[in-house]
């Protein structure tokens, strides 16, 4: 196992590209839709402004598309380097759903996307219409592809664990495609994506709306989009209720942590507005928070479908309670080290030839096995993620979601009086909607991802187990090597896109 | 049109970075490149995730651990 140096360098270099990574795809996965819509909207009626509009953004949406695509190999490469232990183990669950990935993302994206971009005077109007849904629809369906693979980490389903090949090995492909939670995440995901791709048409409408250049584009362009960005938000909404169902079965101290919930209580309520305290530690006496306003009875709702329900805390889960049938983690971690002592002897007893002691250390590791993660554990309280990291950005991320709500609600109203342009202050607000709208979806992934700390593998295998042997300086290297090459590309992302977005739409 | 030739050029610089620098140089597969076989690779990683249980006195320490009754219900 690496040194925790190493481990938390590690971590950072896939948490950078991640989020790098991250700030490129919601705008395609959004934005490709909005284009296809602007580009229907101009068969079916037959005006050019439609045409001029729809050019216009599937240029910027182009822009997005190049500098952004590729970016997420990075990740792989990553795997194979810093997190070689975690790799193989789940080479076989990942292989299929990655191999998927990469042929859907080349046949449709790519294969649609030279039509799309290139084919305008060269195919029929009716061919490139289709060819710019299929890059709509091959992206998202790229997305769910990755989404499976995130899911299944969460919330390891459908496979079995092969003491020989030292791999997990997948047993039912369905199990792990339609897993609850690989299905709450990609339906969430998406439209919250849909939500960024809007609020980008949004901020850069309202710019114009402002200096009074492009107006009737920027106002046709608003209408469409607010009404997908309203409707993303409704259904956001929705996958975000089911997220949240689906944390507290499959990973309860996530939903502990994003709420602050320490001591866990029936009927518990949602903190719609908090300040928590610094100090608080799991186990100790002091009050969670500073300040807290909660909604009674709402976290129990979202969490279990009914508001008189238990919904444990974090306390709860760490130390058990018996009355509502909790195990604590203590306990979990001396069934893990007897599991990993068992896998030790087995392997011991096959290259020894010894078949009886081989079958006999296989069955009592098989009825370890679930707990094998928590063996690496030092103590109880590593099951606690970073509590306020989950909590703020949780909260950032909910607040945002309403703040968007109210910008689509708005500008639709408005923009379908045809009195947008005169309302000043709600276009300046506007302007920074998609700068919001990447907060809120980076946020929602640090929610995702360190609610679910220790873990690589959900009770099977912690981070710390998953990267490679290798040296803290090789890692930190590559870490500010991407640092550099991505802010490059950022900054000549945000270059182009500003030079189209100077000329506008009366240039295509 | 010129914004096309532009970002037809980053993508061609960005991918000759991407596989030709820091695939080739910077991120081996270390699985791959140190071990002939996927036998020697799943010993590498068992021995990885195993390295707590070595110690032959810890694994007969828990092998023959008896379980305060908390754990009975697990």
């Amino acid at each position: 196992m690496g040194d925790l140096s190493m481990v938390d360098w590690a971590r950072a270099q896939f948490a950078l590209t991640a989020m790098y990574h991250w700030i490129f795809v919601p705008l395609t996965l959004g934005l490709s839709f909005l284009c296809a819509f602007y580009e229907t909207l101009y068969v079916r009626t037959g005006k050019e402004e439609w045409k001029h509009i729809a050019k216009f953004w599937m240029t910027l949406f182009g822009i997005n598309f190049a500098i952004g695509v590729a970016t997420g190999i990075i990740l792989e490469f990553e795997f194979g380097t810093n997190w070689s232990n975690y790799s193989w183990m789940v080479g076989d669950i990942f292989g299929a759903p990655l191999a998927v990935e990469g042929i859907v993302a080349f046949f449709l994206e790519a294969t649609f996307f030279a039509v799309m971009f290139f084919g305008w005077d060269r195919v029929s109007k009716n061919f490139h219409l289709f060819s710019t849904w299929m890059v709509a629809v091959g992206s998202n369906l790229s997305a769910l592809w990755i989404l499976v693979a995130n899911g299944w980490m969460q919330s390891p389903v459908g496979m079995a664990f092969n003491p020989d090949t030292v791999r997990f090995e997948m047993q039912n492909f369905w199990e792990v495609l339609f897993s609850p939670v690989a299905m709450a995440k990609f339906t969430h995901t998406t439209s919250t994506s849909f939500m960024v791709g809007s609020l980008f048409v949004i901020t850069i409408s309202s710019w114009y709306l402002l200096k009074g250049r492009h107006m009737e584009m920027a106002k046709k362009s608003i209408i469409v989009a607010s009404v997908f960005g309203l409707l993303a938000t409704g259904y956001a909404a929705w996958t975000g209720d089911e997220s949240a169902f689906v944390n507290a079965s499959t990973q309860p101290m996530k939903l502990a942590a994003y709420e602050g919930l320490y001591d866990g209580e029936k009927g518990a309520g949602l903190v719609a507005l908090g300040l928590l305290s610094p100090e608080k530690k799991p186990g100790d006496n002091l009050a969670p928070f500073i300040f807290e306003i909660k909604i009674p009875g709402l976290l129990a709702l979202l969490a279990n479908r009914d508001s008189a329900s238990f919904v444990p805390g974090i306390n709860d889960l760490v130390y058990g309670n018996e009355q509502e049938g909790i195990v604590g983690v203590a306990a979990k971690m001396d069934k893990g080290k007897i599991a990993i002592a068992d896998l030790a002897a087995y392997k011991a007893a096959k290259k020894s030839g010894d078949s009886q002691a081989a079958e006999a250390t296989l069955a009592k590791f098989t009825a370890n096995q679930e707990f094998l993660g928590y063996g690496y554990l030092e103590s109880a309280e590593q099951t606690v993620p970073p509590v306020a990291t989950t909590f703020y950005s949780f909260h950032i991320m909910v607040f945002l979601a309403g703040f968007f709500l109210a910008i689509f609600l708005l500008y639709l109203v408005f923009a379908v009086k045809d009195t947008i342009a005169g309302k000043k202050a709600l276009l300046w607000l506007g302007f920074t909607s998609f700068f919001l709208g990447l907060i809120a979806s980076q946020s929602g992934w640090v929610v995702a991802e360190v609610g679910r700390q220790p873990w690589a593998i959900q009770d099977l295998m912690p981070v710390n187990v998953a990267t490679t042997n290798i040296s803290t300086g090789s890692v930190q290297m590559t870490f500010f090597m991407f640092l550099a090459i991505f802010t490059l590309l950022l900054i000549a992302e945000i270059k182009i896109m500003l030079k189209q977005i100077k000329i506008g739409p009366e240039g295509y | 049109m010129t914004v096309g030739k532009t970002l037809w050029k980053i993508i061609l610089i960005k991918l000759f970075i991407l596989f030709a620098v820091l695939k080739l140089f910077f991120f081996p597969d270390f699985l791959q490149n140190n071990f002939a076989t996927d036998e020697e690779r799943a010993d590498h990683v068992f021995e990885q995730i195993t390295g707590p249980a070595r110690n032959t006195s810890q694994v007969e320490t828990y092998r023959n651990i008896e379980l305060p009754d908390r754990h009975k219900e697990l």
